[in-house]
């Protein structure tokens, strides 16, 4: 399908890429359908791109870069998500916060990353309890 | 917002389901226990609140200079950091 973007315009995407949030996320409710696209000028970045609309954008990035032992665990998850563990391939990606004009104090949400059943197309994004992770962690030290 | 007066051990009943129990009371701060079904979210408002805000700001039409320049900034970043580990 077509989809429009404001960062890079009209794309044509494979419908088996759209990722299904069922309950939307903290802020955007309503909004359940993304997609993941990937640029070569923004990587390592990618964006998490609202199917249904064209404004609502997320810069995010695998939070593995940075914290290499940084893991998920199942208990980590509602019980009542129906998702095999261990079976199924999961993606994960933290959200980033880039302040207008100063990129340099950008920032990432590791304490609530986005989840993503590859085999299901479905995602969420999980609240880490009791995390030790920030939800605006500098990435870039002060200069 | 409704009010209710409870004693320690006490509770309220949520839509038949949900019970809320005051377990404890301190000087400035009170435990609570809450039984409810598995499909229930049940967090703290301050950490909802702030996830809330940052998905809201993260949001905020993202220059693509801003990414191409943040981009450029975390270059191999991270990787470095693993490499210098190793």
């Amino acid at each position: 399908m077509k989809i429009n973007t404001r960062q890079f315009g009209e794309l044509s995407i494979d419908d088996d890429k759209i990722i299904n949030m069922p309950d939307g996320i903290p802020g955007f409710r309503q909004q359940k359908r993304y997609v993941v696209l990937e640029k070569k000028e923004t990587s390592p970045f990618y964006l998490f791109q609202c199917v249904d609309d064209p404004n609502l954008a997320f810069v995010v990035m695998d939070p593995l870069r940075f914290y290499p032992e940084y893991t998920l665990s199942v208990k980590d998850f509602d019980k009542t998500i129906k998702w095999e563990f261990g079976k199924e391939e999961l993606s994960c990606f933290v959200i980033i916060t880039i302040p207008k004009g100063k990129p340099e104090d950008m920032t990432a949400n590791f304490m609530a990353p986005i989840v993503i059943n590859n085999e299901r197309k479905e995602g969420m994004q999980l609240i880490l309890q009791g995390s030790p992770y920030s939800h605006q962690q500098l990435l870039l030290e002060p200069v | 917002m409704l009010i209710l007066t409870r004693k320690v051990g006490e509770s309220i009943v949520i839509a038949n389901d949900i019970i809320v129990k005051v377990v404890e009371t301190g000087k400035n701060s009170i435990r609570i226990g809450i039984d409810a079904p598995r499909e229930i979210s049940i967090l703290r408002q301050e950490v909802f609140d702030a996830i809330q805000k940052e998905n809201i700001l993260s949001s905020r039409k993202t220059d693509n200079i801003d990414i191409a320049k943040a981009a450029k900034l975390i270059g191999n970043k991270g990787l470095e950091k693993k490499d210098n580990e190793d």
